[in-house]
């Protein structure tokens, strides 16, 4: 990203400090105090920028000491521009970092509980927490707490100050480089998915097969607690939407066997997502489970005691992120709890529903695949979609789908909310999310079609046609296909067109328009087809359907519904 | 192995022309070499030879040869 730094500090550019937020974008630095002008000025230089790194050293420009109402006039004059700025470039992603003075004194804290600085920084936290609800673009770094891993006191350097005007230590500039690179990081790339853990020696000591359920180490002291603690990390991860899964080299029934008697177990079989527990590589495990959870392996994470087992796996699978796991297993709980590619902005209650949806969907496909009659099984589960025509309400939902639906896409376009409710509103347009029930639950709102006509009203495109890979294999692709054209049929439209961008990830989707009635429209009336629609790519596969004549297989599933 | 400083200029002044044999290398032998320059030089070193200069030293260490005298007091060859 193009990014601005800026602060109250000089905050030296250039320096080494600065290298771990400059390997993935592109740094400027303003002069020193420069960012009110940059932030109040409407023709700034500021709108040049994706992200801005905003650094605040309070005791820059607040003296301990003055009363009430002073500080808070001085916090306002530094939370003012910020306002404007917000308002006036809602793309530009601000990462607002602040520290100040903390008092440390066994005695100034022993009979009270407050002083200058927290009052003063408490204040300043609650402005901007208010601002971050209107603002999505607010990212808040509270520097002290970042700060605290290596002590605050390294992370200052008060000869810094006198000599190049900047408060903060070498150390200190490269946590606050660090964690404005964290914080980015997860505004363009989701947390990981799956943890992915071996068994021996990993969730408990020893070796189940050779030593038993009653020489296995775990829940005794010393060690066999160490082996719990990381349990319990791994299953508060689980609770909150990531999924545990396990790699293991062993006997399935004696892993199963220690999940279901032993009495130490923190992680019971109902935690668990998926597993691959056989004697074959555990890289093949992976990329099974991977298929099976409908989830690409750069959103896994392997944990292994066992070096050389990390080693092949970062081999075979290079997307998957394996940490270089502490030697002492005492160090594990933390490390796991610590380990940022799990960390999220927030949890959501849809995450915490996470396990039970893939459960859900890993029964049906083991159903789906043992049924002999597939079209009598899908019948079987009272499949009933409903179409939600696009509301203010469901606008965050549909845009969420368009950020994150990545397999069965069809043009993979990342509208934004606003984006989706032009399309809406636009005349002679079909918008609507997809509800999905069936006899494995209650999947939610899953799926978003939108298509746009041009102003003859005869002809109509497919902007959107998206999925969520958890509903795969149920054709609700179909019966969406099918109340598309049924909507533009009744209002006279007779002719669709689709196509299909080829993305990373969204083969799943390459056949759909083929398989579903679609033609595809030769090379020499693509310049025709562009005229009516400019959204089209120039280096799609364009297809085109007569709505009057459109036979979309497998509907029947959902006749009796209907 | 100890880095030598002049490994250290380069690192810090990526795109710069200079000749590392120079006696006199110092602030302004060339244009991104300016007093942040050198502040930045001073931090770097302080990193690779774990030593900690004073505010009156980060005003006067604007050569390669000064801040090589003042690491041989901390018995450091660089």
């Amino acid at each position: 990203m193009k990014l601005l730094v800026t602060g109250t500090s000089h905050l030296i550019p250039r320096n080494q400090a600065w290298k771990p937020l400059a390997a993935d974008h592109e740094l400027t630095f303003a002069e020193q105090n420069e960012w009110s002008d940059l932030f109040l000025r409407e023709e700034s230089r500021l709108r040049e920028f994706e992200a801005v790194a905003w650094i605040i050293a309070l005791e820059d420009i607040l003296n301990a000491g003055s009363d009430g109402d002073d500080f808070r006039g001085t916090l306002e004059i530094l939370l003012n521009p910020l306002r404007t700025a917000l308002a006036r470039m809602p793309k530009v992603k601000f990462v607002a970092a602040w520290s100040f003075p903390l008092g440390t004194s066994a005695i100034r804290y022993a009979r009270s509980e407050s002083h200058f600085w927290d009052e003063v920084a408490r204040e300043f936290e609650n402005s901007l927490r208010e601002l971050q609800v209107a603002h999505e673009s607010l990212y808040l770094l509270p520097l002290n707490r970042a700060f605290a891993g290596v002590g605050r006191n390294a992370c200052f350097d008060a000869r810094n100050f006198y000599a190049a005007n900047c408060r903060f230590s070498f150390r200190g500039l490269q946590i606050i480089s660090e964690s404005v690179a964290a914080v980015l990081y997860r505004t363009q790339k989701p947390a990981a998915k799956v943890l992915v853990l071996d068994c021996d020696n990993t969730l408990w000591g020893g070796v189940i097969g050779e030593d038993g359920l009653d020489g296995i180490v775990l829940g005794q002291d010393g060690a066999g607690k160490a082996f719990q603690d990381f349990q319990r990390a791994a299953k508060r991860l689980a609770k909150d939407g990531t999924l545990v899964a396990l790699a293991s080299k062993n006997n399935e029934a004696d892993v199963w066997q220690v999940f279901e008697k032993h009495p130490a177990m923190i992680l019971k079989r109902d935690d668990i997502a998926a597993a691959a527990v056989n004697w074959s590589e555990k890289s093949a495990g992976i990329h099974a489970m991977a298929e099976e959870l409908g989830l690409g392996l750069d959103s896994f994470v392997f944990w292994d005691d066992n070096p050389l087992e990390r080693e092949m796996l970062r081999a075979a699978l290079p997307q998957v992120f394996v940490p270089e796991v502490p030697r002492d297993v005492s160090e594990w709980g933390d490390f796991l709890e610590n380990l940022v590619v799990f960390h999220r902005f927030a949890v959501t209650a849809e995450d915490r529903k996470k396990l039970t949806q893939y459960q859900a969907r890993g029964k049906f496909q083991s159903e789906l695949r043992g049924s002999s009659d597939q079209i009598a099984f899908l019948k079987s589960l009272q499949l009933r979609p409903e179409a939600l025509d696009l509301d203010a309400a469901l606008l965050g939902r549909a845009e969420q789908l368009c950020a994150k639906t990545n397999q069965f896409n069809l043009r993979t376009r990342r509208h934004s909310a606003a984006d989706l409710k032009q399309l809406a509103e636009q005349p002679g347009s079909v918008v609507f999310l997809t509800h999905l029930q069936d006899r494995f639950g209650d999947h939610g709102n899953v799926a978003l079609v939108a298509a746009v006509t041009d102003p003859s009203g005869k002809a109509a495109f497919l902007d959107t046609f998206l999925m969520s890979c958890r509903v795969l294999g149920r054709h609700l692709e179909a019966w969406m296909l099918q109340e598309c054209a049924e909507r533009l049929r009744r209002r006279g439209c007779k002719k669709l067109l689709a196509e299909f961008i080829p993305s990373e990830r969204n083969d799943p989707a390459k056949k759909f328009l083929q398989e579903h009635g679609f033609e595809q429209i030769p090379g020499e009336r693509r310049g025709e087809a562009g005229r009516e629609f400019p959204q089209i790519q120039p280096a799609s596969d364009l297809y085109e359907a007569d709505l009057s004549r459109l036979k979309i297989p497998h509907v029947e599933i959902y006749d009796s519904k209907n | 192995m100890t880095r030598k400083i002049e490994e250290l200029v380069q690192e810090q002044f990526p795109g710069a022309k200079f000749d590392p044999a120079d006696p006199n290398l110092g602030v302004g032998s060339f244009p991104e070499w300016d007093s942040l320059g050198t502040f930045n030089l001073l931090l770097l070193a302080e990193q690779t030879y774990g030593v900690r200069f004073s505010t009156e030293e980060m005003a006067e260490l604007k050569s390669v040869a000064a801040i090589r005298s003042r690491l041989q007091k901390e018995g450091i060859n660089a």
